[in-house]
């Protein structure tokens, strides 16, 4: 039995201590590569079924140029059997997510998977779409979200469970093959021992080469709108924000402005002072005789 | 009086003695090798003053007597036989001398037979009880029929009952001995084969410490020479533990020196606070599991069998076992080798270190807050920036990871640079460059990891041009200093007490105003005192305090306990027994100090842990040195 587990690596986010804004406040130090912590999972699982079933294979699939080398070794240490890694010609920020399964199916049909698991979604994009996209080119049955799978190898079934919210957690029967993406598990992370650390080292990375996209006719993108521009709120220095809340308005992007004026004088310079305030914001109409 | 048939016998015992030591080779096979230190002024000065035993007064004193009686013994009967001493005109004093020594030697051993029976050992569990026994009571009766024989000869000589001064004991035997040279001759024969016997018993009880403790002796190494054996790494064949062919020979030897005496157990933190680890017992099951194992070479299963995880996992490896025992075995390296072993070979880390272990290998310290909070202290500017280069003259502080990230170790980084800062040292940090020195994956057993953190520590540190490292730290200090020249990176490293006491005696920091408080006393950290042998700075420090009165601890110095925070206990849950630091903290109360200073942010997070778990309305503070060193400089260290 061959286990597919897609892994993406993502540049993960920890910290904020740039001081540039156009780089969004990130310094190089802010970022380390990891390894998708719902892929993780994903593989968590596949290795439950590697313990109680024989002769299962477990391919990690990642996709894309290879970053997080040593974290991927790290699965493969953990109990994965091969490291399959697409190549294409696509440029790394190009990728939506369904050009990324496309990509993928690629793969998994050569590859000639029984099970695909990947993760639910990956914590820096967050879409959680490819692998509905996944099973969806694949014309497979597809599960959401799940949290445990166990496999009946005569019938060429699997259980599944998935939590369904409010405690609840439906059980479903599922036919081979099949797409699962996983729920993040709250589990501590395992060990390897030290020969699967060195062999995870030595092994080689075998990889796919895919030149063209093709996407599916089926489902075109049709329209894209650009992301809402950032509101820019300029709050007064006397604006009633604490500290902290004004700190995070600069973090993201406004500035404080000056925008208050004080009156002061006799009565009769204060009043003309309004006036011509207010006339020059155009809200009153100079009279005819100004004019 | 010397038969043919002795001389036989002689030669039979000779020939046991031989091959039993020799069947015992197998299981040293592995050869001694050039580096391995004979110390033979050592082994003579040991047996002449045995000052590692005299430590508890009374069973070194009765084990100093039995040594030099049994010697003393078998130098005059070998004189008595080869006739330079004629029987009957042997001096009157030596005669004297002998018949105390025999009362003396009786004495002794009935006190070690006492012992023995009321051993820890027996309610800990070791089986071989009556085995233990059998030497002693040879002993005894040695020493009776020597009496005996003694008495038999005086009758013969005196014509019944007479008091002799030359043999006072002796010839109160007399008393119901009849002058017949028969029975004489009877008695000296028991009192013989006694003798051969109790040799023949040497190598197959407890007995054989006289040969194998004195062999451990020889070859005995300073603390900080570690003798477990190195990880293999990047080698063709996965390596899947610790072979047998890996072990040292002096880790075998250790084992087999270890006579169970007890002495590691009665000082061990673990074992004092209830939980399951007991020294002396782990080394006998471990000697029996090489028994079956070595000669063999099984590898697998070498120690798993009959040594539960439960106790693999409760030592804090603070080496008060090595200090302890007599004969130089080393439980601690013992137990981080089977910790290894468990990590290594199956994968079986306990489960809430995981998560540490993780961000030790994806962030690079054990909180899990990455490379860019690490430099908080340089982003602040109360550390000097680094670019990762060090001048020729510029020494670098290394941080370390409670530094960096603790709060109450944070203020003692500030404090240290106040007063390197105002002792005119240039120094400069490795700020967010810096990685975990490695210490938790080390003394939890992940070896593998330690190695890549410390080669990553040591290319940065090499590429930097780093010659000299303060760290106030003293598992930072222990790693780099003793550990880090295996992997290629020799630099002088410092305590920061040593530079403060530097700094104090060239008058270039003055400490000026009195503390808050004025009774100290002081907690020794287990990787500066016993690891390193560093104690007398932090005494130093604290006696310059202006009107400071010191008073130490009921255990001070090699004696100190330890906070349990050590050997990777500050990430393990105590599940069994009482918490460690509270031990020490109840004592720490006990005392009449105010402040209990210390300079490990190990100890200092325990002690102030144990401290406030007493729920006293006052309690002693802990401090860390460098904070009460500033603070009486008259910087104040907030956060």
């Amino acid at each position: 039995m061959k286990i597919i587990v897609c892994a993406k690596q993502i540049r993960h986010t920890y910290a904020r201590t740039g001081i540039n804004p156009d780089e969004n406040y990130l310094a190089e130090k802010d970022q380390l590569l990891a390894v998708n912590p719902f892929d993780e999972s994903a593989l968590d699982i596949a290795l439950k079924i590697k313990k109680k079933l024989e002769s299962v294979e477990i391919i990690i699939l990642t996709l894309g140029p290879l970053l997080a080398e040593e974290q991927l070794r790290r699965l493969i240490a953990l109990g994965g059997d091969q490291l399959v890694r697409i190549e294409t010609e696509v440029p790394e920020d190009q990728f939506s997510s369904q050009s990324k399964a496309i990509f993928l199916i690629k793969a998994i049909k050569r590859l000639k998977g029984d099970l695909i698991l990947c993760g639910k979604e990956s914590l820096d994009c967050k879409s959680g779409q490819v692998g509905a996209f996944l099973a969806h080119e694949l014309n497979l049955p597809f599960i959401s979200g799940i949290s445990d799978c166990k496999i009946d190898p005569q019938k060429q079934t699997a259980i599944v469970e998935r939590k369904a919210g409010t405690g609840t957690i439906e059980v479903w029967n599922s036919e081979l093959p099949a797409v699962f993406s996983v729920e993040l598990n709250r589990e501590p992370p395992g060990v390897s021992t030290l020969s699967a650390r060195q062999y995870a080292r030595r092994c080689s990375i075998e990889t796919f080469y895919f030149d063209q996209r093709s996407d599916d006719e089926r489902l075109t993108p049709f329209y894209l709108y650009p992301p809402m521009p950032r509101t820019r709120y300029k709050p007064a220095p006397d604006s009633c924000l604490s500290s902290f809340d004004r700190v995070q308005l600069l973090l993201t992007g406004s500035q404080i402005q000056k925008e208050s004026e004080i009156i002061e004088g006799t009565a009769t310079e204060q009043v003309r002072k309004v006036i011509s305030f207010l006339k020059e914001r155009k809200i009153l109409q100079p009279t005819q005789k100004e004019k | 009086m010397f038969v043919a048939l002795d001389g036989l016998l002689i030669l039979i015992t000779g020939l046991v003695l031989f091959t039993a030591f020799l069947e015992e080779r197998p299981r040293w096979y592995i050869p001694v090798d050039d580096k391995t230190p004979r110390d033979w002024v050592g082994i003579v000065l040991y047996l002449l003053f045995q000052r590692p035993i005299l430590r508890k007064t009374w069973t070194g004193v009765a084990h100093l007597i039995v040594v030099f009686g049994t010697f003393f013994f078998i130098f005059i009967v070998v004189l008595d036989q080869l006739d330079v001493l004629l029987p009957g005109s042997q001096p009157i004093i030596v005669s004297f001398i002998l018949d105390i020594l025999g009362v003396l030697m009786f004495v002794s051993v009935l006190f070690f037979l006492v012992k023995g029976s009321i051993h820890p050992g027996v309610s800990l569990g070791i089986k071989t009880l009556p085995k233990r026994l059998i030497p002693l009571v040879l002993l005894i009766l040695i020493i009776i029929t020597g009496f005996l024989a003694e008495a038999t000869r005086l009758a013969i000589e005196n014509d019944g009952f007479t008091l002799v001064p030359s043999a006072p004991i002796g010839s109160l035997f007399t008393i119901f001995i009849v002058d017949s040279p028969l029975l004489m001759q009877v008695i000296i024969r028991i009192h013989f084969y006694l003798v051969l016997l109790f040799a023949l018993s040497v190598p197959f009880t407890f007995m054989r410490h006289a040969v194998t403790s004195g062999i451990n002796i020889i070859h005995r190494t300073p603390f900080s020479d570690s003798t477990s054996p190195k990880l293999i790494m990047n080698n063709r064949e996965p390596s899947d533990s610790i072979t047998v062919e890996q072990l040292n020979w002096r880790l075998l030897m250790g084992l087999d020196a270890c006579t169970a005496c007890g002495r590691c157990t009665e000082n061990c933190p673990a074992a004092l606070a209830g939980k399951p680890l007991l020294p002396a017992i782990l080394m006998q099951k471990a000697n029996q599991q090489m028994k079956d194992n070595v000669p063999k070479r099984i590898s697998a299963s070498l120690f798993e069998s009959s040594i539960p995880l439960a106790i693999i996992w409760s030592c804090t490896s603070c080496m008060a076992c090595i200090e302890h025992c007599p004969v130089y075995a080393r439980p601690v390296e013992w137990i981080s080798l089977m910790r290894r072993q468990q990590v290594m070979a199956y994968g079986e880390l306990p489960v809430e270190t995981r998560m540490m272990m993780r961000n030790l290998e994806d962030f690079g310290d054990p909180l899990g807050k990455g490379p860019a909070i690490r430099s908080k202290g340089v982003d602040n500017h109360w550390l000097p920036t680094s670019s990762g280069k060090v001048k020729k003259d510029q020494t670098l502080l290394w941080v370390g990871c409670s530094g960096a990230f603790h709060p109450e170790a944070q203020l003692t980084i500030k404090a240290l640079s106040v007063i390197l800062k105002e002792g005119g040292i240039d120094f400069v940090t490795l700020a967010n460059k810096e990685l975990c020195c490695g210490e938790p994956a080390k003394s939890l057993g992940d070896e593998d990891l330690f190695i890549n953190i410390a080669k990553k520590n040591i290319a940065q540190l090499n590429r930097g041009g780093v010659k000299e490292i303060i760290t106030h730290c003293p598992h930072c200090y222990h790693l780099l200093k003793n550990e880090y020249p295996e992997l290629g990176g020799h630099y002088a490293v410092r305590h920061s007490t040593e530079l403060i006491v530097e700094l104090i005696q060239d008058n270039k920091i003055e400490l000026k105003y009195a503390l808050n408080e004025k009774q100290i006393t002081i907690h020794d950290p287990c990787y500066l005192g016993r690891a390193n042998n560093i104690y007398q700075p932090l005494r130093d420090i604290c006696k310059t305090f202006p009107g400071a009165r010191l008073t130490e601890l009921n255990r001070h110095h090699e004696n100190a306990f330890c906070c349990g925070g050590g050997g990777g206990n500050m990430w393990l849950h105590d599940k069994l027994g009482s918490p460690i630091n509270q031990l020490r903290a109840k004592e720490i109360d006990s005392s009449e100090a105010k402040l209990a200073a210390t300079a490990c942010p190990f100890c200092l997070t325990m002690l102030r842990d144990g401290l406030s778990s007493l729920e006293k309305e006052s309690v002693p503070k802990a401090v860390d040195i460098a904070v009460m060193v500033a603070s009486s400089m008259g910087f104040s260290i907030t956060e």
